[in-house]
């Protein structure tokens, strides 16, 4: 009897101790306590209907300056049909995507990759990336694929490539720094740039038993001007299309709408803005580069950092700002705003102060420019400042139906 | 019977709630050698102790009195940190006012994000960061307008696009060494010519360990300029150049906030 008094004693004194002093600790490691119900839980992650009822899916990531510790983290976070959050943690990786197919998410991290939906599967990667670069689907192939902005390996540039299915994935290597990328249904297209030279090379990406590229046409830019991507590569049956800037100092720049020719490889330079005495340059930069463009009846659109919707005949060439979103933010600072081009319509996820989840998802209509539908968003905003110690950033949005 | 429960209880007592003294009691026994490796931790004790033997050598200073220094400096840094991430004001745009944010908030990511957008070849950019267990803050160099060279834990030294490279926008911001624009060219080159490098975590020893080879953000940054323009990038001196070493050098000129 008194032994179990004893025991007793020395548990409520240790019980109490680790109260006196951890309580604190417990309180700010939002990411453990607080928002545990926010997390997605393996066993419905995969569920074969997980993606029944999921609106939208924003990819967030730390950068990789903050993985020095191995603990960089991203978070695929769904959002259902009502606007609510959850998230899915995983391991940085910075400029990190996703893909999708009529079934099913390909979600990318630092040593893994995993198929959502009607056929859950995982696979770890040997070798870990650290850059993303462009994620998607090949519909001939059946296979997904992400590629990775690498690094230098034994003096020469490695972009690596993981592609495969539910059956396994296989790994793969282009030997180019990439500043640019596109899928257009079937046809894969990177353009390279070669940083010392300053060289932009098009060009396609074969996908068979291993990964191989194939020389479209250099470009035609001046050696002594910097250029910056501002798009995805676009492709119609003629041409592929791509946007760059070259900014002059730190207040002008322009934009240019680059057309090249499939057949014969020629290619036409259109000014496609031109920013003069602004305040602040980088708030004209598109949310998200990868997402800015998208081809629709005979018209390119492209959305700015202001939130002005250009569009680009392809017929007549003509170029035209179409609409704008309702009160863009005007400033260089984001929130972790994103944009998605998905058939006749333009996404944007968006930020406000005022509003109390701070974030809402906007439908445009590409046809009228109007404003068809306004969600507001539950518990993103928590999920997004959970991880303590480190930022994350969004690196993608996909809208799912 | 008694007295032996009521001292086991009291030693229970004493583990618990007393641990913070016993902590600081340790500390304190401690040599600087190990609060160096403690705040450190992937570096190694080998690599420490051969770059202070290094160091030791060449000034004839004893290594105590060296190891002293880099904590002392190391020390300094972080409380410079702490110090910056308290102050740091953020702009709430639909408001259009200033609003402080306590630590934790910032980094949470509270503040907002930006790119570092372009600038001049052989300029640079600071965050603040988590970077090596500690607020160092993060550096790196414009190659060219629209192209980031920097070394981080992961990759290295690589290359980033500057509408890519994104950061936290509180206490970000770019600046320009003054210098020759020939000589700032050849910093930025060098810099690109370390592509590939892999990432070293020692920051306390930077200064004397070797320009080539592993190293991290505010080693690459300096020496480029040590080498190529004679500049030494460090407002400090000290034994190790950290990214606010750098940010704060005498020879930089700050170009916008970011």
């Amino acid at each position: 009897m008194k032994k179990i008094i004893y025991i007793t004693g020395i548990l409520i004194i240790l019980g109490l101790g680790i109260y006196a002093i951890y309580p604190s600790k417990a309180n700010t490691y939002k990411g453990k306590n607080t928002y545990k119900n926010l997390q997605i839980s393996k066993e419905e992650l995969k569920e074969t209907e997980f993606l029944q009822n999921k609106k939208a899916v924003v990819y967030l990531s730390t950068t990789a300056d903050q993985d020095f510790d191995g603990k960089g983290a991203s978070y695929a976070v769904f959002i259902d049909n009502h606007g609510k959050s959850q998230g899915l943690q995983m391991k940085g990786l910075e400029l990190g995507s996703m893909a999708i197919n009529k079934k099913n998410i390909l979600l990318e991290e630092k040593d893994r990759v995993r198929i959502v939906g009607e056929d859950y599967k995982e696979f770890p990667m040997s070798k870990k990336q650290y850059t993303g670069e462009i994620t998607g689907y090949l519909k001939n192939k059946n296979i997904f694929f992400s590629i990775y902005n690498s690094g230098i390996n034994k003096g020469s540039y490695n972009s690596d490539v993981r592609f495969g299915n539910e059956k396994g994935f296989k790994t793969s290597t282009i030997p180019f720094y990439i500043a640019s990328s596109g899928l257009n249904k079937t046809d894969l297209s990177i353009l390279t740039h070669d940083v010392k030279e300053n060289e932009f090379n098009l060009k396609k990406v074969v996908f068979n038993k291993d990964v191989k590229t194939q020389q479209v046409t250099k470009l035609n830019t001046q050696k002594d001007v910097d250029m910056n991507a501002l798009s995805p590569i676009l492709a119609d049956q003629k041409y592929y299309y791509f946007i760059l800037s070259s900014t002059l100092d730190d207040y002008n720049a322009k934009v240019y709408l680059y057309q090249i020719n499939k057949i014969n490889k020629k290619q036409k330079v259109f000014k496609l803005l031109d920013y003069k005495d602004m305040k602040d340059l980088v708030a004209t930069d598109p949310y998200n580069v990868k997402n800015s463009a998208y081809l629709y009846k005979k018209e390119l659109y492209y959305v700015n950092g202001l939130g002005d919707v250009y569009t680009f005949n392809t017929s007549t060439q003509k170029i035209k700002k179409k609409f704008s979103l309702i009160n863009a933010n005007q400033s260089k600072i984001r929130h972790n705003e994103e944009t998605y081009f998905k058939d006749n319509y333009l996404y944007v996820f968006r930020y406000n102060e005022k509003k109390s989840g701070k974030y809402y998802l906007e439908q445009y209509s590409l046809d009228s420019g109007e404003l068809i539908k306004s969600t507001d968003i539950q518990n993103f905003d928590k999920l997004s400042k959970s991880i303590r110690g480190k930022n994350i950033y969004s690196y993608d949005l996909k809208v799912l139906q | 019977m008694k007295m032996k429960t009521v001292s086991t209880m009291a030693l229970a007592f004493g583990v618990l709630f007393g641990s913070n003294s016993f902590a600081s009691a340790a500390e304190t026994d401690n040599s600087y050698f190990d609060k160096v490796l403690s705040m450190q931790p992937d570096v190694t004790s080998e690599e420490l102790l051969s770059s202070v033997n290094e160091i030791s050598i060449n000034t004839g200073e004893s290594k105590d009195a060296i190891f002293e220094k880099i904590y002392q400096e190391l020390k300094s840094d972080q409380d410079k940190g702490i110090k910056e991430s308290k102050s740091l004001k953020v702009t709430i745009p639909e408001k259009g006012q200033s609003t402080n944010l306590e630590g934790d908030e910032i980094l949470g990511g509270s503040g907002g994000t930006v790119s570092v957008g372009s600038s001049t070849k052989g300029n640079f950019y600071y965050t603040p960061s988590q970077t090596a267990y500690l607020n160092h803050g993060h550096v790196g160099m414009y190659y060219s307008s629209t192209t980031i060279v920097e070394s981080v834990p992961s990759d290295g030294v690589r290359t980033i696009s500057t509408t890519k490279r994104k950061v936290d926008s509180s206490g970000a911001v770019v600046k320009s060494v003054d210098t020759t624009t020939a000589k700032r060219t050849a910093a930025a080159d060098w810099a690109y010519s370390q592509l590939g490098e892999s990432y070293s975590y020692n920051f306390a020893t930077n200064r004397s360990t070797s320009h080539t080879g592993a190293k991290n953000c505010s080693k690459l940054i300096w020496s480029a300029y040590k080498l190529k323009a004679s500049l030494d990038l460090d407002v400090d001196g000290g034994l190790g150049v950290y990214p606010r070493d750098v940010r704060d050098a005498s020879a930089t000129t700050k170009v916008r906030n970011i």
